[in-house]
């Protein structure tokens, strides 16, 4: 088969970051903050391509994944009272902290799937009663649950609500920067989340003197983003880079940013595996109190609790590879998920078990 | 309170639970001579005529919506029941047709869906000889669901399912993949994808037959559908002594389902088909497989393609050889990929 161009021009990357890695003394922890990385490099095979001194580790990014159990105990406490639950899929087969899900209650119309938010407007008309939409994500996916909600505001929908545990990506990166027993010392920022919140919102890594860089999701890429982390260690010149010009701005995407400032507020947010991280998650505004489905249903706080014997907090935080998690593959499988990371399409746990297997 | 005891609709995906099922709770009561293998149909002589063996398959249609574009639910049953009996090296010849319909089904659609099914019978020369029919309350079923049976005689005297694979041989794909998944999904209520994609239903009945008459050269013929093309690679593999890779660029796909299965995020390797196969061929009579499928007049083959090889490393895996140098495992699928598809 000819090779495709595409090919030589990988080829020629990875031996610049070999040639590179060679000249650096220390060994380089990358971090891919974004769910939709550590899918898509896996998928390609990087692991494969990079020198055993340059390690690809997982993080937060995966918005199934750092929501706390209690989360989804909460949904179905919601649909015990009446209410329809309408959600991504990737929500449907996450553990309660009981163990249940809510795929259980899909036949029986309680909880139906959207592909995108607006469909609640259309299922609105179909469903009798409460409707509450499950507002998980970061930056890329909050704007568009936030304009679906401006409509439903707009068009006075009655019984319609958001239930919020949006998470957002700055100040987790600082937790991470924080924490001591990080073997982290570089990053490979996400492309869609940047796309909204623009360059300009990882100015403060700059003081942390930690490589840095903003890369899409092809394979040549990601490459491409990676050697140049490995250039700011050879120059020793850490900064933020962004090699995702083609898409992602210095100051982002402003009707998108403007979208959930007019509906969200910043809030202090729980993580799984992180803890409580200040300014890390948007909340509904006081004044849109009417359609938050956390105040109108009081539901519980969240809070952190984790199976027996799942590491999806280690994983999330980059202190474990997912087949160094006992459960990996064992007990927890794609068809029998025990953690949140081995549910999510974007979890590292199901992403390691898809591309690289249980004897990874 | 995992729901481990109760079927799931991952059970039918054709991925690993769907195995499960059968080789679990089915297959140890059924087992017996003539239903050895997991094929998708049996051989077994002719009572009639010594010497010859008949191939008998079966098959049930739940696909949602019924009618689609490229074809409808009839025009699935006849095809994929005379697929099956042709990837197993059976002319086929006779089907039966069982109709469970619900209580408010349109009569009209129903007839559209028997006139495609004739067509695609005299299309394919099976006769439809036996049927039935039920109908069941409003609420209790989906519509129409189709059951078949189809008889076939054999005319391609080798096994066909894997036993013959060697290492070395190449991997061919008769035609490109995605589209019918695509088809489906883009009509399903609520999505609108303004695509045009078409089903890729078709009959392969005659490209199989440009492979039979390579003799041994041909290894292993499978239709890919539930399950795609990473459920038929995998099923090849599991258990023996060799792996499969292929790479990624060299798989024929249309431009707007790749980029429908992009949006979407779905997996291209697990996506249904009902107008595609893989056939396993010896190396020297591969580049000549793929000209005859391409060249075929029905248009089938149109996009054949060598897309890997078989090969001695990562035993009883799938490996793909990605655009950029690197590699992945092609697992089984796993996860509910899409429900009611064919």
């Amino acid at each position: 088969m000819p090779m495709s161009e595409s090919r030589n021009r990988a080829k020629l990357l990875a031996h610049k970051i070999r040639e590179m890695a060679a000249h650096i003394d220390q060994e380089i922890n990358i971090m891919e903050v974004c769910g939709t990385h550590t899918v898509a490099l896996r998928r390609e095979g990087i692991h494969g391509i990079l020198p055993p001194t340059i390690n690809l580790v997982s993080g937060p990014g995966c918005p199934v994944c750092v929501t706390p159990a209690n989360y989804i105990d909460n949904a179905l406490e919601l649909i015990k009272d009446g209410a329809v639950i309408a959600t991504f899929g990737d929500m449907l087969k996450v553990p309660s902290s009981t163990g249940e899900n809510l795929a259980a209650f899909m036949g029986q119309g309680k909880v139906r799937t959207v592909y995108s938010p607006f469909d609640i407007i259309r299922l609105r008309d179909e469903i009798q009663g409460p409707l509450v939409f499950l507002g998980i994500g970061f930056e890329t996916t909050i704007p568009t649950i936030a304009a679906t909600f401006k409509e439903v505001l707009a068009r006075k929908l009655s019984q319609t609500y958001l239930y919020t545990a949006f998470k957002t990506v700055p100040n987790a990166l600082r937790a991470l920067l924080a924490d001591k027993e990080s073997r982290v010392n570089a990053f490979l920022l996400p492309g869609h989340v940047s796309v909204v919140i623009g360059e300009r919102a990882y100015d403060f890594l700059k003081s942390y003197k930690v490589p840095s860089v903003i890369s899409g999701f092809k394979g040549e890429e990601m490459l491409t983003a990676i050697a140049a982390i490995l250039k700011q260690f050879n120059d020793k010149a850490p900064t933020v880079e962004n090699r995702y010009h083609q898409v992602v701005s210095r100051e982002g995407n402003p009707k998108a940013l403007a979208v959930m400032d007019e509906l969200l507020c910043p809030e202090d947010a729980l993580w799984r595996g992180f803890g409580l991280i200040k300014e890390s998650g948007l909340k509904l505004r006081k004044k849109w109190a009417a359609i938050d489905a956390a105040r109108v249903f009081g539901l519980s706080p969240l809070k952190n609790s984790e199976p027996p014997g799942c590491c999806c907090a280690q994983v999330v935080q980059g202190k474990i590879k997912p087949n160094h998690c006992p459960l990996f593959g064992r007990g927890c499988t794609p068809e029998d998920p025990v953690g949140p990371c081995m549910v999510s399409s974007e979890g590292s746990c199901a992403a390691y078990f898809k591309y690289l297997g249980v004897e990874a | 309170m995992k729901d481990k005891k109760t079927i799931r609709l991952e059970h039918g995906s054709g991925g690993v639970l769907t195995r499960q099922l059968i080789e679990e709770i089915i297959y140890p009561y059924l087992k017996n001579d003539s239903y050895s293998e997991l094929d998708d149909a049996s051989l077994f002589p002719s009572p009639a005529a010594p010497g010859e063996k008949l191939a008998f398959t079966t098959d049930s249609y739940v696909v949602d919506p019924p009618i689609f574009r490229g074809g409808n639910i009839g025009k699935l049953a006849v095809f994929g029941t005379a697929n099956d009996l042709a990837v197993s090296g059976a002319e086929p010849l006779y089907m039966s047709l069982g109709v469970i319909l619900e209580q408010g089904f349109s009569i009209d659609d129903f007839e559209s869906i028997i006139k495609t099914l004739a067509q695609s019978a005299r299309e394919a020369n099976v006769k439809v000889i036996t049927g039935d029919t039920k109908v069941v309350p409003a609420g209790k079923g989906g519509g129409v669901f189709l059951n078949t049976a189809g008889i076939g005689r054999q005319v391609f005297p080798h096994s066909l399912g894997g036993s013959r694979v060697q290492i070395g041989d190449k991997v061919i794909l008769s035609n490109h993949i995605g589209a019918h998944g695509v088809a489906i999904l883009s009509q399903r209520e609520g999505l609108e994808l303004g695509t045009t994609i078409q089903s890729d239903c078709a009959f392969l009945y005659p490209l199989c037959r440009e492979l039979y008459s390579l003799g041994l050269d041909l290894r292993f013929l499978r239709d890919a559908t539930r399950g795609g093309i990473a459920a038929v690679l995998n099923e090849v593999v599991e258990k023996r002594d060799f792996a499969i890779e292929i790479d990624e660029e060299a798989i024929p796909v249309l431009e707007d389902v790749k980029s429908t299965i992009e949006l979407l995020g779905l997996n291209l390797y697990e996506i249904a088909n009902e107008g595609a196969f893989i056939a396993i061929m010896a190396a020297d009579k591969a580049e000549e497989a793929v000209v005859r499928l391409k060249k075929h007049p029905s248009g089938s083959g149109s996009m054949a393609a060598i897309i890997g090889k078989v090969t001695q490393n990562h035993c009883s895996r799938v490996v793909v050889n990605t655009a950029i140098g690197g590699q992945r495992l092609l697992d089984f699928p796993r996860g509910l990929l899409l429900p009611r598809i064919c």
